[in-house]
């Protein structure tokens, strides 16, 4: 072996760079280009009056136009909770997240933990977190430590104990929006990841507020039960005080994290349709209720009503419910044992009955009246929207839904 | 420095950095994460670039002790000092592909094959991307080198 000879070989076995470095620099770097854009012309909107001598109106369109260009800078940034979360992301970052995202929107330390909302956003209809715990006397990666039982995801069961001895971390089911309670949402979801930083996991929430009517517009003061935990979760029995004339607990002095968000105009960039044009089937009679289309996700939700003939042959070939051993009722059945196949077999296609997205499964959850179907953010929306049903890749048009 | 130019200069060196943090880390995620780690960190400290013409070795600076705190705290190696022997390497049966040999090497010396045989870098320009003496980068190339024989089953004959 020589120089020459060894030269040729490592000529010959070229190391190229990886996709996922690539991305991960131009998306870090593209990220601190677009947050010197947006302190820049936050520092031009707070310069004061007297340096300048400028009309009201260049003002104005000044700051609109250091804003589209921050906006547009901000869009090709890398947002993490989108990394973790449903299948609909698939792709990471959607390409209109920059229009509803913010970042670094709080930082507090309780009992030695520090807890930072990193990331948060509004699409119109789902809010979305991320947000972390980051415990200061921990100083190892929580990747180190014992997984045991209990853990969720990456996350060991042992860092959640640790969570626990510092006395912090989500102790009840609720959320507050400028000091008023709401009931975990269906539909909604979280994941956990540790981080390579000592003590630190992160946690990733969608909360669907559509789900209780809850759409949010201008700032809005959003509280999680995420701080130091009290002795004893209150009751509506023992501590009457703390609830509502609803039953929903009041915003606690102690116990949560609380943070503001401006959602201003996203709402207006949400168009919903209601078009509610009744298919029939053999078997359900269903229509679209809603369809929502927001800047990261089209949201479409069914009303569903079974053929009563088709339940009744149903019953009368598999009987009236599902029994147990002991021979009890456990659950009647219902219109979705009828027709759940036909829900599962309902794909998203243009008039033609071409599928708009032909790896990603819509559904989103079903039940005997209802189901809903959430797809990416449409850039150009068709003429035709249906949903259809589609086996090997062929629509049947004959029992399709009109969504538009 | 803004942060355009910042970004521009960055992604001159994307594969330079690709092949310090590989040789370090030999993982890609972990790579990845370096390589975001490293950036950051360099955005933050930009005032402590003294001259934009030493921006490579800055940055490259950044990098190689983002990748030891990486290494440090995932407890993968143990960190050895610099000027450490390296450990005699036992005879193979056969010889072993290119980039698994490589990767058999401790990290330091992995760094150097991978920046001249790769990157083209002289001695004197690994000792200043490196920030090593230029007798610690010819002793750490000499050495690698017959490690890397060894590996590949040839007996090293070139000059050194």
């Amino acid at each position: 072996m020589n120089e020459q000879k060894l030269q040729a070989l490592f000529a010959a076995n070229p190391q190229e760079t990886p996709e996922a470095f690539h991305r991960a620099m131009t998306q870090t770097l593209d990220g601190i280009v677009a947050q010197e854009r947006i302190e820049q012309a936050r520092a031009r909107s707070e310069r004061p009056a007297h340096a300048l001598r400028l009309t009201r109106r260049t003002l104005v369109l000044a700051a609109l136009i250091a804003l589209l260009v921050a906006t547009a800078a901000v869009a090709a940034y890398r947002w993490q909770v989108f990394d973790q979360l449903w299948p609909f992301f698939d792709s990471g970052t959607p390409k209109n997240a920059g229009q509803v995202m913010q970042s670094n929107l709080h930082q507090e330390t309780v009992n030695n933990v520090e807890i930072t909302v990193k990331e948060g956003g509004y699409d119109g209809r789902t809010l979305y977190l991320l947000y972390s715990y980051r415990m200061l006397d921990v100083d190892v990666p929580l990747s180190t430590l014992d997984s045991g039982n209990g853990g969720i995801d990456n996350v060991p069961a042992e860092a959640f104990e640790k969570l626990e001895e510092h006395g912090v971390g989500w102790w009840t089911d609720h959320l507050w929006f400028d000091g008023k309670a709401i009931d975990m949402p269906g539909n909604s979801s979280a994941a956990y990841s540790v981080t390579s930083a000592p003590g630190e996991f992160e946690v990733y929430e969608s909360w669907r507020l559509d789900n209780v009517d809850l759409f949010l517009e201008g700032e809005v003061e959003i509280s999680l039960p995420i701080g130091r935990k009290p002795q004893q979760r209150p009751n509506m029995r023992d501590n009457p005080e703390q609830f509502d004339e609803n039953g929903n607990m009041k915003l606690p002095e102690d116990g949560v994290v609380t943070f503001k968000m401006n959602v201003d105009a996203i709402r207006e960039q949400v168009v919903t349709a209601h078009p509610n044009a009744e298919t029939v089937t053999p078997e359900v009679t269903a229509k679209v209720t809603e369809a929502a289309f927001s800047p990261l996700l089209t949201y479409i939700t069914l009303g569903l009503e079974v053929n009563p003939d088709a339940m009744a042959a149903y019953i009368a070939e598999n009987g009236d419910g599902y029994y147990n051993d002991e021979g009890q009722l456990l659950f009647p059945y219902d219109g979705l044992d009828v027709f759940s196949d036909y829900l599962f077999s309902l794909s998203l296609v243009d008039g033609e009955g071409k599928e708009l997205f032909p790896d990603h499964y819509g559904n989103n959850g079903m039940g005997s009246r209802w189901a809903e179907y959430i797809y990416p953010y449409i850039e150009n929306v068709p003429d035709e929207l249906w949903l259809a049903p589609v086996e090997g890749g062929q629509a049947d048009m004959t029992y399709a839904i009109r969504v538009k | 420095m803004d942060a355009v130019t910042f970004q521009r200069e960055a992604m001159r060196h994307e594969r330079l950095m690709y092949h310090i943090s590989y040789s370090m880390l030999q993982n890609n995620e972990d790579c990845a994460d370096a390589v975001q780690e490293a950036l950051t960190r360099a955005w933050q400290k930009r005032e402590s670039l003294r001259r934009e013409d030493r921006f490579r070795q800055w940055l490259m600076k950044i990098l190689v002790n983002t990748c030891k705190d990486l290494l440090r705290r995932r407890q993968k190696v143990r960190f050895v000092p610099l000027e450490d022997e390296t450990v005699a390497l036992e005879p193979l049966s056969s010889p072993l592909p290119l980039q698994e040999a490589i990767d058999m090497l401790k990290p330091e010396l992995r760094v150097v094959l991978v920046l001249h045989y790769m990157e083209g870098y002289s001695v004197a320009d690994m000792a200043d991307v490196l920030s090593l003496p230029t007798g610690t980068v010819k002793s750490r190339m000499k050495t690698a080198r017959e490690k890397l024989s060894t590996l590949l089953h040839e007996e090293w004959e070139g000059q050194q």
